[in-house]
């Protein structure tokens, strides 16, 4: 699954929200690098409703806008949560290999993680 | 209606017009609450991001009809603009009749008929795409006879993909495609011949140069937007290939990329949606 992707599902799990909010939220959940343009948005909108994952929930009309809200449903909170436990799971792998590394090298600093930005997060801004 | 709206919603056009129905005015409020206060044209990544979305939905939406539906549509497009091609040719043989003494070039018609039936058979392309059956199949009949009359050997060439034409159109539902403009591809291959029937045009000559190769390299890349298109382009390629009059030029310029046209527009025809469109 790709970041974008991650964070849209991410950003509906308190509840459905519309595309301006939904783009707010994945900036704020990933701390400011997925800033979703419009045409992203809507694009990963229709692949995720394509797939199941997310559902028109709400339709209204403000100020003579239509804002319809999308909601996760059962297997978009479903793949959310799998792609969490493989994300948790590979960030232990890591940890592991720094405390091991620690423990047997006392003296010795756990090198830093480098940096790096994912080659799969194309359409994410670094804030 | 504020600057930004309005370059909006020029963005928007990236997307299908059905599509836009449903989703424009979402996306576009979606672009104004995001923009900053004061913004008068949409960022360059929110202009990426729209153009790139469009595309993808229009690949989505044209891989949807089935792959039959799909074929017909190509066909039927590829013999209307072949049979513009034709038309436009009779132009161009027109006044090469009535200005230049050109021997061997000679279609057998006078020059007032020739571009009468130019008139009718572009009318009758056209009209295709809007027009009921009852009004189009006994049109291009009418052109399929005209084409005939006054001289059989060089009009039978011609009367071919007009006849198939009425045929497939009075075999099935109205024919609808979303651009009907696209029956005037037969424009290009048309300049070309135009150079080759009109030897003292210079200026045609380097048009025709760049178009030919420019014309089929669009109508291979265009499958990216609509493999139906490709497809259409590769069966006028065809038509143009099997006209001997016609086909030595095209061969010069383009082997290589009447093939590329060729393969790519059948084989695209039988792609598959991989995603159902948004609920």
């Amino acid at each position: 699954m790709r970041e974008p992707t991650y964070f849209v599902l991410a950003s509906l799990q308190d509840g459905p929200l519309h595309g301006y909010a939904i783009i707010k939220r994945a900036a704020e959940l990933s701390g400011g690098r997925v800033l979703l343009a419009t045409g992203t948005l809507y694009t990963a909108l229709d692949r995720l409703a394509g797939e199941g994952y997310v559902a028109l929930v709400h339709e209204e009309v403000v100020q003579g806008r239509v804002r319809r809200s999308y909601g996760l449903t059962a297997d978009g909170t479903a793949a959310l949560q799998a792609e969490a436990e493989r994300l948790a799971a590979a960030a232990r792998v890591v940890r592991r290999g720094q405390a091991a590394g620690a423990a047997s090298a006392p003296g010795t600093p756990a090198p830093a993680a480098p940096a790096r930005r994912s080659s799969r997060s194309r359409h994410v801004r670094p804030a | 209606m504020s600057p930004l709206e309005r370059r909006g919603r020029l963005l928007l056009r990236a997307y299908p017009a059905t599509y836009r129905q449903e989703h424009g005015a979402e996306i576009l409020a979606t672009l104004l609450e995001a923009a900053p206060a004061g913004q008068t044209r949409p960022s360059l990544r929110e202009a990426r991001a729209l153009l790139a979305g469009g595309l993808r939905v229009r690949i989505a939406s044209h891989r949807q009809l089935p792959t039959l539906a799909s074929l017909r549509l190509a066909v039927l497009l590829g013999l209307a603009i072949a049979v513009v091609q034709a038309a436009l040719l009779r132009v161009i043989w027109a006044v090469s009749e009535a200005r230049l003494p050109l021997t061997g070039l000679r279609s057998g018609y006078g020059p007032g008929y020739l571009l009468l039936l130019a008139a009718l058979t572009m009318t009758a392309a056209t009209l295709l795409w809007f027009a009921p059956r009852r009004v189009t199949v006994p049109l291009l009949s009418f052109v399929a006879v005209a084409t005939l009359l006054p001289s059989r050997a060089a009009g039978l060439g011609a009367a071919v993909p007009v006849v198939a034409l009425a045929v497939l159109t009075a075999a099935g539902e109205a024919p609808r495609l979303p651009r009907s403009w696209l029956v005037w591809l037969g424009l290009p291959p048309a300049v070309l011949v135009a150079d080759v029937v009109l030897p003292h045009w210079g200026a045609v000559a380097v048009v025709a140069a760049w178009l030919m190769p420019l014309y089929l390299l669009a109508g291979l890349l265009w499958f990216v937007v609509d493999s139906r298109v490709t497809a259409a382009v590769a069966l006028q390629q065809g038509l143009l290939w099997i006209h001997t009059d016609v086909a030595p030029p095209v061969r010069v310029n383009g082997p290589v990329l009447i093939i590329a046209v060729v393969v790519i527009g059948i084989a695209t025809l039988r792609m598959r949606p991989r995603r159902p469109q948004r609920v």
